[in-house]
């Protein structure tokens, strides 16, 4: 028989593989099932890195392979809370505190309105709408003039850089509100770009870049998304190959055709990201590498909007 | 060759189901057999396994106990149940019918050919 796991797979690894499956399983309910799928989600990395480790691979490899084959941890989690969770983790936890926070902004439209603080003044309507809401609306209107301001900023150096600059509207839905977000393409006499915005809020931001084709991008949008659970984008790119544009997203996690890979000499890829993410992390086979921003990762490249534009202009010069 | 996820998500629950009517198993021997079978046309995600077993566990078609693996630890394994095989019996039909008209469509014109 076979050395026991326990003695070959050390402590370390073992907790690394805990946190995983911890991860994986928050939102499962109730408490008693979540530790069940815990476990078993523990064994079943455990008995997959000690394949891996027989098979001569090091061990801190073996469970990092052996993590990275169980999935994405957010889907994997999604898909667990439909089975097990009578009611939707974040639905119920956003409709809870929907409903603390209209508890809290009854409670302080009332002592406004006991101390008689005039109604004419704004302050007193916007208080309790703001405890309602958060800073939900104020964080949209910075995204939208965000963009704006992106948008304009690339319209004038392509102008200024006799690049032509093509807008196509592509759909990237969200959980509840449906956005068309427009797809930048330039073109270049040597390459063409595929240019694509997101506006990241600071909480919870960070890239997957999975598998050959195949990219999510999970951001907790503002505190409306508290509300309405989480709000995945879907990060949309467009490969033009001849006259044919080829597109295919889904809402968490956005596959590539096959046909992207075959152009890519032509086309260059940008994510172009405000901020750019804290962390960027890539699947690459069945190992997670850590990258760091503007770094190229297959065929992509990551800009946030400053640097891109010296790119472009480099672009240029090398053209003349 | 990639299989089309969305082919593969469809298929799924009925390898599983057809595997564990045959033998008791884990949840990671479940993986390596669907992959060693199909020759490693299957690839899934490995997680992904887990809810499928369970909501087939919470439907009644499985039930699960724990029990000593053949690495000598103790692993959660599945078994069919009755319903199970009943549920078994009728996607195994509803496959067969199913690959036998797409096959008919798909290559009708072979057959016309082969007759002539």
């Amino acid at each position: 028989m076979s050395e026991p796991m326990t003695e070959i797979i050390s402590e370390t690894s073992l907790r690394e593989i805990q946190l995983f499956a911890a991860t994986v399983c928050r939102s499962v309910r109730p408490t008693r099932v979540r530790y069940a799928v815990e476990q078993e989600l523990c064994e079943h990395a455990e008995d997959h890195a000690y394949r891996l480790m027989l098979q001569g691979v090091p061990e801190s490899q073996a469970v990092t392979q052996a993590l990275a084959s169980m999935g994405n941890t957010d889907n994997l989690c999604h898909a667990l809370c439909a089975v097990h969770n009578r009611i939707p983790p974040d639905l119920g936890k956003n409709l809870a505190l929907l409903a603390l926070r209209a508890i809290a902004a009854f409670i302080v439209g009332s002592i406004l309105w006991a101390f008689g603080l005039p109604e004419s003044l704004p302050i007193t309507h916007l208080i309790p709408f703001f405890i309602v809401f958060g800073l939900a609306p104020l964080r949209y209107a910075r995204s939208l003039i965000l963009r704006i301001k992106h948008t304009v900023r690339l319209r004038r150096l392509c102008r200024q850089q006799g690049f032509e600059l093509h807008r196509q509207a592509s759909p990237i839905r969200s959980v509840f509100i449906p956005t068309r977000r427009p797809e930048w393409l330039i073109e270049t006499p040597t390459v063409t770009y595929c240019v694509h915005f997101l506006a990241i809020h600071n909480r919870h931001a960070h890239l997957d870049l999975l598998d050959s084709f195949a990219y999510t991008l999970t951001t907790v949008h503002g505190q409306a998304a508290r509300f309405w659970g989480r709000h995945g984008y879907s990060i949309f790119f467009n490969s033009r190959t001849g006259d044919q544009t080829y597109e295919n997203q889904s809402f968490h996690t956005l596959h590539f055709p096959i046909q992207v890979e075959q152009d890519t000499s032509r086309v260059e890829r940008i994510l172009l990201l405000n901020p750019v993410p804290s962390e960027i992390r890539y699947l690459k086979g069945s190992t997670f590498e850590y990258v760091g921003n503007g770094d190229r990762v297959y065929d992509f490249t990551l800009h946030d909007a400053n640097s891109f534009a010296a790119h472009l202009t480099s672009q240029k010069e090398k053209t003349l | 060759m990639k299989i089309n996820k969305e082919l593969l998500k469809g298929s799924t629950g009925i390898m599983v189901l057809g595997l564990l009517g045959e033998e008791d198993m884990y949840g990671y021997r479940i993986i390596r057999e669907i992959e060693e079978r199909s020759k490693n046309v299957f690839h899934m995600s490995e997680g992904s396994l887990y809810p499928i077993l369970h909501a087939m566990e919470k439907d009644g078609l499985l039930e699960s106990y724990r029990q000593i693996s053949e690495l000598g630890k103790e692993r959660k394994y599945y078994r069919i149940t009755a319903k199970g095989r009943l549920q078994l019996s009728l996607r195994l039909e509803e496959w067969a019918t199913f690959t036998e008209g797409v096959s008919d469509v798909l290559f009708a014109h072979r057959k016309d050919s082969a007759h002539e």
